[in-house]
């Protein structure tokens, strides 16, 4: 296969690649991916060396596991950048002392994956990042600010309601409320 | 959803990783049962999703590609001399499901007879790993032990070690012992799971031997032998 052709592949045929331990596959797959991914784990661990180190780990287990990706599970971004997460909050979990809360499993995250959402979620991604940003930006900030440190800070629902000195019901609910005004948004966007 | 069904706030705290870890397992094994839980699921999925699209992009510098391209190209091309140790292949064999009966019977008859003419022991199999970052490393083994023998390591500061990891085919990597290298650079440890049919071996350097049974390495191994 001509590198052309590879670049134009689409994401779950290159997986596929990565898959049979492809190695120019997979360089385009992190030629795709790698700034998003580098990008999340430096929001969330706010250290470039350790973003580094965490993206690292994160496409070196998909090197190994490539196999496990499947396509009716979601899109490889998605997947990708759930590993990704995964991978930074267990690294901020082990710089301060807390055990990782779950182990690893990255076929767990799989599972999770919702095949109906696939085309959504790529749509989405060409919608760009401003519209996605957008969807936060509209969020109360006290809606907001839970659901950041959530999925960046890796805080449980507990843990936050200690920070921000509110109630855990209350914590609890802002996060819901703020997830599917988000999701709403999101909604919108195809729409339009 | 049923009564029994966690609510909505939990739902959404499972997906944002928010609950305890007891609660979230307990979540998770409701979510894998449960339908009308499931939909719920899918349908927030994209806003979860959208979240790790909506930080700020940035640049990766260079080297990680070229580091990570480096790791993957090691990791594709095991030394050509690496052998798997006799007993170690019979580990591994028996682990095999699609193995014929007939061929373990085979195989059994080869290996009494290899046993009878050592006497019960075996010659001392000695299987290089890929060389690494200026460091040389051998495993060896015979039917009774495995040990892993390491030259020019970088010494260590405080309560470093080398870690030894050790893997079965198509199965996580575990942590077993851990050595840390004398003055001229040299150091062993032994590595029990290779005659239990571990078929990969690696070597970490951590800021403390790792204790956690469960735990993977987080870095690329400094050396990796992988035995088939
Ligand atoms: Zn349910």
């Amino acid at each position: 296969m001509t590198q052309d052709e590879l670049n134009r592949l689409a994401d779950e045929d290159l997986m596929t690649l990565v898959g049979s331990k492809d190695q120019r596959a997979f360089a385009v797959f992190y030629d795709r991916h790698g700034g998003a991914a580098f990008s999340l784990a430096y929001r969330i661990v706010g250290d470039r060396q350790a973003a580094e180190d965490v993206s690292q780990e994160a496409f070196l287990s998909i090197w190994r596991s490539g196999t496990r990706y499947d396509r009716a599970r979601g899109s490889v971004r998605a997947w990708t950048l759930g590993i990704v997460r995964n991978r930074a909050i267990d690294f901020l979990r082990r710089k301060s002392g807390k055990a990782p809360r779950l182990e690893f499993d990255d076929d767990e995250l799989l599972e999770r994956r919702p095949s109906e959402d696939f085309t959504d979620v790529e749509a989405l991604r060409r919608e760009t990042a401003r519209e996605v940003r957008g969807a936060l930006s509209t969020l109360p900030d006290d809606q907001s600010k839970v659901i950041k440190l959530a999925f960046f800070g890796g805080f449980t629902h507990s843990e936050i309601a200690k920070m921000v000195g509110e109630p855990l019901g209350t914590v609890k609910g802002r996060m819901r409320l703020g997830m599917e005004k988000i999701r709403g948004v999101l909604a919108e966007g195809l729409v339009s | 959803m049923s009564r029994s069904c966690p609510d909505r706030d939990e739902i959404t705290g499972f997906m944002l990783g928010a609950l305890e870890p007891g609660e979230a397992r307990r979540t998770e094994r409701h979510i894998s049962r449960c339908e009308e839980c499931r939909a719920e699921v899918r349908w927030l999925q994209p806003a979860v999703d959208v979240l790790a699209e909506s930080v700020e992009q940035i640049e990766p510098p260079p080297e990680l590609r070229q580091r990570l391209l480096g790791a993957i190209n090691e990791e594709a091309e095991p030394s050509r001399s690496a052998r798997r140790p006799a007993r170690s292949w019979l580990g591994g064999f028996v682990l095999r499901p699609a193995a014929g009966l007939a061929t373990i019977a085979l195989l059994a008859a080869g290996l009494t007879g290899w046993l009878l003419h050592d006497g019960g022991g075996s010659p001392t199999d000695t299987i290089p790993f890929p060389p690494g970052g200026g460091m040389q490393a051998s495993l060896e083994v015979n039917d009774q032990s495995a040990t892993l023998i390491a030259h020019d390591m970088p010494p260590l500061e405080g309560d470093a070690v080398y870690q030894v990891w050790t893997a079965k085919p198509g199965g996580q990597a575990a942590p077993s012992s851990y050595f840390v290298p004398g003055q001229d650079g040299t150091g062993a440890a032994p590595v029990p799971e290779v005659l239990d049919g571990a078929s990969e071996v690696m070597v970490t350097r951590e800021l403390e031997p790792v204790r956690n049974p469960k735990a993977i390495p987080r870095k690329v191994p400094l050396l990796d032998l992988k035995l088939d």
